[in-house]
């Protein structure tokens, strides 16, 4: 018998961690209407299941701004049907999932291109030209 | 081409980083890893990659002395370039003797220039135990004691950072009947900031975590043995995936049984999960694949003071001193409760461990089946 004919398997069920997250991000969705407060919920530090994840990126729905980064693995940023909620995912090289956030946003800071950045472009350019 | 790369002294990291083609967004996502990794506030991504990004580059030396070079490889591990190992792009290593280029008197001439010209200021990390019996002989570099390289480059450090089980707690060279007389960093020096990160190896991002951490914001919130409260502040068992089979009372009894392939809780064979504090259940390890548990084997309880001497990793941990209801009920208070019970709990195996060590025969191998 080999090693991977070894049935191994847990249960993946949903444990009703998606409802409690999305309690709290509508909690958080209220405040940056409000007061434009901005908020970052990290999946990873909370003990949820893959049929959780699921479950929430189901409720969350799928909004109409979708962009990658490929830096060193790809980043993915997602909008969510409810405006403002954003799903970034942070892959590395091996496409594992660095991290998982769901920033609560007008847009997700890894997606403003920083200023020194500009700066240094700027220069670049004027000297090709 | 920028003017900067001219000048190394008072270069910043942040220009340093677009002078070598690492991108704000890179070190960004860097930076929002580490964050969540550490539990830190959300706000914290930007702030730790602003402050990193406006300092000049720190000087590091690294020593290795009682060591199997197992933490090196741990956080450089991957021959393409991990964010992990972008570390490495945000110190100034003055000073590695695994990693540097320079051997013999020039790398010996290194350290000591870099500790001349970083006065009071550079970061020691330290793998490896060091031995003290003898006068330390059992392990010299370029002729100099462990011991003595050790006093000297720690008095003129602003922190020391003691990388892996052996430099944090002695680790495998400690272990009974230590015939070297090795001890952990923090038993010989006593006047500085000491953080422990201890594993056998340690994750690498809770390495690069740490340091990023010590660079922007200062030392992390220790605890009782110096371990940085982000990542050693919850046991093993209380992020572990087959927790609700502990709770439920079904256990593997042995590692071929149908509990086992049923992926049930470890418990029984010997997991050391409930006394172990460590982030492997989160994080995980190669590249986040998999962790220890969740390749069917037990925690071992590497991150904890002389897990070595803590008897066979194959025998349940209520077997001995303890029974099994105190177990459960000490090991849920942990959950519930982590920063004083888990202190407590921690003592209690800690001496259990002490009277119990026993060294590993075959039967414990076998599990409860033999
Ligand atoms: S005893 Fe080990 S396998 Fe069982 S739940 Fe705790 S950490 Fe997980």
């Amino acid at each position: 018998m080999n090693l991977i004919d070894i049935p191994v398997k847990t249960l993946d069920k949903p444990t009703g961690m998606a409802n409690a997250v999305m309690n709290e991000l509508s909690d958080h969705l209220k405040r940056l209407a409000d007061d434009g407060e901005t908020n970052i919920v990290d999946l990873m530090s909370l003990p949820m299941t893959e049929a959780d994840i699921n479950e929430l990126a189901d409720m969350l729905g799928v909004g109409e701004v979708k962009a990658t980064i490929s830096s060193i693995g790809t980043s993915s940023i997602r909008e969510t049907a409810y405006r403002g909620i954003w799903w970034v995912t942070h892959y590395g090289d091996d496409e594992q999932v660095l991290s998982e956030l769901i920033e609560i946003t007008q847009v997700p800071d890894i997606l403003i291109t920083h200023m020194d950045e500009i700066r240094h472009s700027a220069q670049a350019m004027a000297t090709v030209n | 081409m920028t003017p900067e790369e001219n000048n190394e002294t008072t270069e910043t990291l942040g220009q340093n980083l677009i002078g070598n083609g690492v991108s704000r967004r890179t070190f960004l996502k860097f930076c929002s890893t580490v964050a969540s990794a550490m539990a830190l506030p959300p706000t914290a991504a930007t702030a730790m990659a602003e402050t990193l990004s406006k300092a000049t580059r720190q000087s590091v030396i690294w020593l290795s002395f009682q060591e199997c070079t197992g933490c090196t490889e741990s956080i450089t591990r991957s021959h393409k370039p991990t964010l992990e190992s972008l570390i490495f792009d945000f110190v100034s290593l003055d000073y590695h003797h695994t990693l540097q280029a320079a051997s013999g008197d020039a790398a010996e001439h290194a350290r000591e220039e870099a500790q001349k010209a970083h006065k009071g200021k550079y970061i020691l990390i330290v793998d490896g135990a060091i031995p003290v019996k003898d006068d330390g002989v059992y392990s010299t570099i370029a002729g100099i004691t462990n011991l003595q390289m050790l006093k000297d480059v720690a008095a003129d450090a602003a922190a020391i950072v003691s990388v892996g089980s052996c430099a944090a707690f002695g680790g495998l060279p400690k272990a009974d009947p230590n015939p070297t007389g090795a001890v952990a960093v923090s038993d010989i020096i006593k006047d500085k900031p000491i953080i422990n990160i201890p594993g056998c190896p340690p994750i690498p991002v809770v390495m690069t975590g740490v340091l990023a951490h010590v660079l922007t914001f200062g030392i992390p919130e220790l605890d009782s043995h110096g371990r940085p409260v982000a990542f050693f502040g919850e046991s093993i068992h209380d992020r572990c995936y087959r927790r609700p089979f502990y709770d439920r009372g079904l256990f593997a009894k042995a590692f071929d049984d149908e509990g086992a392939r049923k992926g049930w809780c470890l418990f029984e064979v010997g997991c050391k999960g409930p006394t172990t504090h460590n982030a492997c259940a989160t994080v995980k390890w190669n590249n986040g694949t998999s962790f220890p548990i969740q390749s069917g084997h037990g925690c071992i309880g590497c991150s904890e003071p002389d897990f070595w001497d803590a008897g066979s990793f194959y025998k349940a941990l209520s077997t001995g001193s303890m029974n099994p209801g105190e177990w459960a009920t000490d090991a849920l208070l942990a959950g519930a409760a982590v920063g004083v019970a888990s202190g407590i709990l921690n003592k209690a195996s800690k001496s259990k461990a002490e009277k119990n060590h026993k060294p590993v025969t075959l039967e414990d191998m076998g599990g409860k089946n033999e």
